[in-house]
């Protein structure tokens, strides 16, 4: 039989709370309720994969259960701490929470909680992967979990503590684990690597202790890679050999050319990386680490909180930064990790990243867009944008192109109008402008239904512009039997072509809106009395009896006759 | 150079000949590489060296004669437990591993590896397709995972590390396999008779990208056939067409009468069109196209789409009807909107 050989993340797993790496937290809240004998009966450990939970879990079954007594530093050499370190300890059941995870195991369990423990002072659960518990599973716990026998100690270990019920969170007492910071995993690979007689480049485990991203039990898989391929030395090109990771410089590489929107050159990034070995997913994110730490370098934060890049990258970075702007900086982010969040589903990996850095080349310069914006908004009259955009096919409706010719147009009108609708104002002010008055209405409106050359017209030509209710802003109306054609001219496209057909006559935007005539007043009056007469009629409604009258009878306003003697005696009629 | 008549991954059986050198065995492993390039293969006959009675582990060099390596060939071996995903499922079922609601943790595989082997030297556990271990599945795994039992090995196959969850991938030690070399494709391709001619397999070789699954599959005429066809008519798909559809549903449904078959072929459909908008995506920008002749030719018939953005869209359109098939989506309604999708996107791109 060959001699077994056990992995480095299970060899050095902590054994007291003064080996658990940055959770000091925990080690000293729990600490300090074993010494002044206030143990809770439940306790929930949260927090991302490999920062120490099950760990933690056991040293607490140990200090509680060890033979010195209850005590903040278990002996670890007496049989009821070594067995508890080797998981097979008769009073502290470790129960796999995902492969028990139904109501009969479950009711196994509380069948067996009222016997005492056959050999230490507490009896000990300690429930992993909590969070794939059934409902059912966890709502038979409940009554126990709130009152267990004194001999019964929960500890129940989760990474997606959203999974647990409310009632079962509420009667535990709840620890979160931090992610490790990489300071700590690099200190504790160093001592793993002098422990294992391996020489290691600095640099080398730097990049394993950024790579777990807070995780020690990730960092200490990596080195057992690294350990059992590197006979001697473990170097900076070993690591990424090994991890399908790719240098730094192909990353900057990588980032310049998508910033200068040179989509071939980046998909030729791509090919080479994986011609040198580079996984695709690692590199998408790596990529994603990569805007992130420029993100928080334009915001400002400083070296230190970088995720990924070192020291002396750093200024290069937020340089680079700088000059693409926090706007478009975001949006790169969200193209990367939608791509990531696809790989997860798809086999494609490499079209995923291809088709995301090509995206990320098609995206405009968003920080000048909404610079643009700004000054519309705060209107100043120099509206050049303060760089140079970089090529781009200039496609889309949002590139800033246009907005330098609006200054030409009156500064009080341009506010409003602006702010409305940039673009198309900008493309109007190379036409004529004619303004919109009550005898001009009729013509526009005719001139303008003949400029469209579909079906919209025919509906259209029902129609009159009956009011301005606002400057640019267009009442028509229909006969109430065109009711069909009003209808239809207030389809959105439809719509949206009057008023562009408006817009192309008029020289400025104009809004439209529709309304149907009532009936009788439709045959008999032309445009001028029936703006009157409904101008008449508002105004009605608004006197504070014709108001009342309304509201008491549940009335409407059919008809409205022109006094003679009295005021407002007759000019409503209830139903 | 080959290993074991394992071609194309002596990289990786380096790495496990200093592994095993160093006796530094950790007792989980995931592979990782694109489908059909012998990552089973390689992990069946890791296996068999390192339970053959003959030979020591780290000469990786099974004899092939003694009753172990027999039964490991034979797949009949009590201490290797071999499981993938059934045919008529879109997931590993989770009976596999915990056994079912009556004999929970008395049968599947987290019970079996806690037996002690019976020839006394190792268990050996194979996980293929575990891209389809749905979260019940891979979360009963974390702790056998974590913790295995003495002398024993996982090995979970898979096509990447983003598929995995992060706290199995935390647990494993990942090894990369690549895509075999164009060259010994084609030496396969001809050395196993699927193609006849030298200009056949040069044209499976290119097409492959790597994969002998895919070789495979390509050989078959009608296959060919269809593929040329589909890719003339999406350069041409600028408007909804039911005729399209139905051609496109046709030669799915001729694949045979069980879902799955036609599951299969329908996924491989959208996989040749995801290909053919990620090269128009590629001429797009400029970038050098890698491709066969048919693939050139459709390429530069088809007018160049003036929008980049439509046609990474429709990359991403394929890539989801591929997923919606493994969601069990109704064949012919999914094949019709991913059509109008296409042309509705395609639209906006003509000049």
């Amino acid at each position: 039989m060959t001699k077994e050989y056990v992995v480095v993340a299970r060899r050095y797993r902590p054994q007291s709370f003064e080996d658990l790496v940055g959770q000091s937290q925990v080690s000293t809240a729990l600490g300090n309720a074993i010494e002044s004998n206030r143990v809770g009966h439940a306790y929930l450990f949260t927090g991302a994969r490999g920062v120490g939970k099950t760990s933690t879990a056991r040293i607490l079954a140990k200090a509680l259960n060890c033979q010195t007594g209850p005590t903040t530093s278990p002996c670890g050499e007496c049989d009821i701490c070594q067995s508890v370190a080797s998981g097979d300890d008769v009073d502290v059941l470790e129960i796999d929470g995902a492969s028990n995870r139904g109501i009969d195991e479950i009711r196994q369990l509380r069948s067996n909680v009222n016997i005492r423990p056959s050999r230490a002072r507490f009896k000990i659960y300690i429930i992993d992967e909590v969070h794939m518990l059934t409902t059912q599973a966890f709502n038979a716990l409940l009554k126990t979990l709130e009152e267990p026998p004194a001999h019964v100690k929960f500890i129940f270990c989760t990474t997606d503590p959203e999974k647990i019920p409310i009632t079962v969170l509420s009667r535990c007492q709840r620890f979160d684990f931090a992610p490790v910071e990489a300071a700590s995993i690099l200190e504790r690979l160093k001592l793993i690597v002098d422990t294992e007689g391996v020489a290691a480049d600095e640099e080398a485990l730097q990049i394993l202790a950024r790579r777990a991203a807070g995780s020690m039990r990730d960092s200490q898989s990596l080195l057992e890679q690294l350990l059992s391929f590197c006979s001697e030395r473990i170097t900076v090109d070993d690591v990424h050999a090994m991890l399908g990771t790719a240098q730094s410089g192909r990353l900057t590489s990588m980032a310049s050319r998508l910033m200068a929107r040179d989509a071939a050159g980046a998909l030729s990034e791509i090919e080479q990386a994986v011609s040198e070995g580079v996984d695709v997913g690692q590199l998408a994110e790596q990529l994603l680490g990569h805007f992130r730490d420029m993100m928080a370098a334009i915001v400002g934060c400083d070296s230190e909180t970088m995720l990924q890049t070192t020291a002396s990258e750093f200024s290069g970075l937020r340089d680079a930064g700088q000059s693409l702007g926090i706007e478009t900086t975001l949006a790169v982010l969200q193209i990367l990790d939608q791509s990531i969040t696809r790989m997860r589903q798809s086999p494609h990996t490499r079209t995923l990243l291809e088709v995301a850095l090509v995206r990320i080349c098609q995206l405009d310069a968003l920080d000048e867009l909404s610079e643009v914006i700004a000054q519309l908004r705060g209107g100043s009259g120099n509206l050049t944008p303060t760089k140079a955009s970089p090529a781009r096919t200039g496609s889309t409706a949002s590139s800033p192109q246009p907005a330098p010719a609006s200054p030409a147009t009156k500064p009080a009108e341009k506010k409003t109008e602006n702010l409305a609708s940039p673009p198309a104002e900008s493309v109007s002010s190379h036409m004529s402008r004619r303004e919109i008055t009550p005898g001009t209405v009729g013509s526009i409106w005719k001139q303008a239904i003949s400029q469209i050359e579909d079906m919209t017209a025919d509906h259209a030509r029902y129609a009159d512009p009956t009011a301005i209710s606002a400057p640019n802003r267009l009442v028509v109306s229909f006969k109430s039997s065109y009711t069909l054609h009003k209808e239809f001219c207030e389809r959105p496209e439809r719509k949206a072509r009057i008023e562009e057909a408006l817009q192309a006559v008029t020289g400025q935007t104009v809004r439209v809106d529709f309304e149907v005539l009532p009936e009788e007043q439709g045959s008999a009056a032309r445009a001028k009395p029936v703006l009157s007469q409904r101008e008449r009629r508002r105004e009605r409604e608004k006197h504070p009896m014709v108001k009342e009258a309304i509201e008491i009878f549940e009335a409407e306003i059919t008809r409205l006759e022109e006094p003679r003697r009295s005021e407002s005696s007759d000019s409503e009629s209830g139903e | 150079m080959s290993w074991q008549g394992i071609e194309g991954h002596d990289q990786v059986v380096e790495r496990f000949r200093r592994i095993l050198t160093g006796g530094r065995l950790a007792s989980t492993f995931l592979f990782i590489g694109p489908g059909g390039i012998g990552k089973r293969a390689f992990a069946l006959k890791l296996a068999q060296s390192l339970l053959c009675e003959r030979s020591a582990d780290e000469a990786l060099a099974p004899c092939g004669d003694c009753p172990s390596c027999q039964q490991v060939v034979a797949q009949s071996h009590p201490d290797v437990e071999l499981v993938a995903k059934p045919k008529d499922k879109s997931f590993i079922p989770l009976e596999t591993f915990i056994g079912d609601r009556e004999h929970r943790m008395r049968e599947g595989l987290c019970h079996n590896m806690a037996l002690k082997p019976h020839g006394g030297r190792r268990k050996i556990a194979i996980i293929d397709d575990a891209d389809y271990l749905n979260q019940e599945g891979a979360n009963c795994l974390l702790k056998t995972l974590e913790e295995p039992p003495p002398n024993s090995l996982i090995i979970l196959i898979g096509t990447s590390e983003q598929r995995q969850l992060p706290t199995i991938r935390s647990r494993c030690q990942i090894v990369r396999f690549k895509p075999l070399p164009v060259k010994v494709i084609a030496t396969l391709v001809s050395a196993n008779g699927i193609s006849q001619t030298r200009g056949e397999t040069e044209a499976l070789a290119t097409l492959s990208d790597g994969s002998m699954e895919r070789a495979v599959q390509f050989a078959e005429p009608e296959l060919a056939e269809f593929r040329q066809e589909l890719m003339t008519r999406l350069g041409k798909l600028f408007e909804r067409s039911t005729g399209f559809a139905a051609d496109v549903g046709a030669f799915v449904d001729a694949a045979g009468k069980d879902a799955p078959i036609r599951r299969e072929r329908l996924k491989l459909v959208l996989g040749i069109a995801a290909d053919y908008y990620r090269w128009l995506l590629h001429a797009r920008t400029g970038h050098e196209v890698h491709g066969d002749e048919v693939l050139a030719r459709v390429l530069q018939q088809s007018p160049v789409a003036r929008d980049a953005d439509a046609v990474a869209a429709c990359v991403e359109r394929c890539l989801d009807a591929q997923q919606q098939v493994d969601a069990n989506a109704n064949q012919a309604t999914l094949i019709e909107c991913w059509i109008d999708d296409l042309a509705n996107l395609m639209q906006g791109t003509r000049a």
